[in-house]
């Protein structure tokens, strides 16, 4: 482990409660979302509990907030890591390092890349789709109502486990390591946690597939087929023209159209 | 009176989409979970959640991308679905609610970057208070920027559920109950259309083990 910069007086040190208040509001990250700054309020607003610990005056206080206010995006999740990097190098520049504030603008300017891609491919790309999948597939198996909460429950878990996890570790790496950070955001260290997603995922695909056929057989030969007809024809729409609604459009109508050619007006 | 609830309630999960928690309540299974037990039809519910989760799997509310609102959309769905389950044209019903929330994700899209820019302006009033030192207002200002998201969002929902009861209403009185079944197989295509939008998803992913 790098050796942290020991240069803060004991009285202005960062507190693990301070850390846990950046924690909670970090959930309010994207809060003002906009096409300036983009997420730089709700990054500046979750230090505002380091802000009131490390600095009383208020020049050294417009200062922070300019830092923070300025142009900064990442991943939800993962700008925990920005965020505990950021209090890091507050602390530094509270203990008088001059340098350290270019530091800090230059090592977030870094981090806008990195965080984005990394949080995009781990969460959005993998994560979320195939725990939501896994959670269909669950809820698929059941029509018992108690049952199907436990699995909305379970399913809720799966999700916010690794979520809260990179949440809360992130922040805590991101001090830990300050500049260092890098060493902690290479993709390999997520690909046992991308692997098992993958997997369970598409497992969970598979299940609920054999059930959903299952199910459209006893309701009837014909719905199965329309169902592998409008499988077959978003397919290659979307694959050809990656337009959603004008997929989703064609299918509606031909949704409709094949009920009145079987069953008539 | 209930009408507002229920739109309240979808502005507010509609908050986790990218304002707030992003825990995910917000995605069609759990939010129709809610709306289930608030209608207290949870079966019903979760079958328009499983099938309007699929659809929107794989869109991402990353960046600067003017995504659609498909949660927003997938609960104007489900609400118009459990709203009048008790009618004896489900299928009918099912196709209402489909067009709406597919159109209502499509409005959204466009109330959300309208929010954005709402957010600029509210950007002009931080920088402003943070220059004076006024570090309470800046809470204050980004709690005012979550509260006209959730306006935003309450207000298209509540247009939203308006405009569904009207057409069903239309569709009631001047189409026969028989009818329903020619709109039986739009259930099927969807499950399909929901699959479709998956294998991308898978595709992408297996590519990288290839």
């Amino acid at each position: 482990m790098p050796e942290k910069e020991n240069k803060i007086p004991p009285k202005i040190r960062i507190r693990q409660w301070d850390i846990f208040r950046v924690f909670l509001r970090s959930f309010f990250v994207q809060s003002m979302w906009n096409y300036r700054s983009l997420i730089s309020v709700g990054f500046g607003i979750c230090l505002l509990p380091i802000l009131r610990r490390l600095h009383t005056d208020t020049e050294a206080r417009k200062a922070f907030m300019d830092r923070h206010l300025k142009y900064f995006n990442a991943h939800p999740y993962m700008a925990s890591y920005a965020l505990g990097v950021s209090i890091h190098l507050e602390e530094v520049i509270a203990a008088g390092d001059k340098d350290a504030p270019k530091k800090l603008l230059r090592m977030k300017e870094l981090l806008v890349g990195i965080l984005g891609a990394t949080g995009d491919q781990l969460f959005w790309s993998n994560i979320k789709p195939f725990s939501l999948v896994i959670g269909v597939s669950l809820l698929m198996l059941t029509v018992n109502p108690p049952m199907m909460l436990a699995m909305l429950a379970f399913t809720f878990l799966l999700y916010n486990i690794p979520h809260i996890y990179f949440r809360y570790n992130g922040l805590q790496e991101g001090y830990r390591y300050g500049m260092n950070i890098y060493q902690k955001l290479n993709e390999q260290r997520f690909q046992r946690l991308k692997n098992s997603y993958f997997f369970s995922g598409t497992c969970a695909f598979l299940l609920f597939l054999a059930i959903l056929i299952t199910k459209l057989i006893k309701v009837g030969w014909l719905e199965l087929s329309v169902m592998l007809g409008a499988l077959v024809v978003a397919v290659f729409l979307y694959r050809f023209t990656r337009k959603f609604y004008l997929t989703a459009a064609v299918i509606f109508i031909l949704g409709i159209l094949s009920g009145f050619i079987v069953y008539g007006v | 009176m209930f009408r507002i609830l229920i739109s309240s309630l979808i502005g507010l999960l509609g908050l986790d989409t990218t304002i707030a928690f992003q825990v995910m309540i917000s995605q069609p299974i759990f939010s129709a979970g809610i709306l289930g037990l608030v209608y207290g039809n949870l079966p019903a519910a979760l079958e328009i959640g499983m099938m309007m989760q699929l659809l929107w799997l794989g869109i991402v509310p990353a960046g600067a991308t003017v995504f659609p609102e498909g949660n927003i959309g997938s609960m104007i769905t489900c609400a118009i679905v459990l709203d009048y389950s008790h009618l004896e044209i489900p299928n009918l019903v099912f196709a209402t609610a489909f067009a709406g929330g597919i159109i209502t994700s499509y409005i959204g899209a466009y109330v959300t970057v309208a929010d954005r820019k709402i957010n600029g302006r509210i950007l002009g009033l931080t920088l402003a208070a943070a220059r004076k030192a006024r570090f309470n207002q800046i809470t204050l200002l980004n709690l005012l920027s979550i509260f006209i998201y959730f306006i935003l969002m309450s207000l298209l929902a509540f247009i939203a559920l308006f405009i569904g009861d009207q057409v069903i209403e239309a569709l009631q009185t001047y189409l026969p109950a028989s009818m329903d079944k020619s709109f039986s197989l739009l259930k099927p295509a969807v499950w399909g259309l929901g699959i479709a939008l998956i294998i991308p998803i898978l595709y992408r992913e297996v590519k990288q083990y290839l």
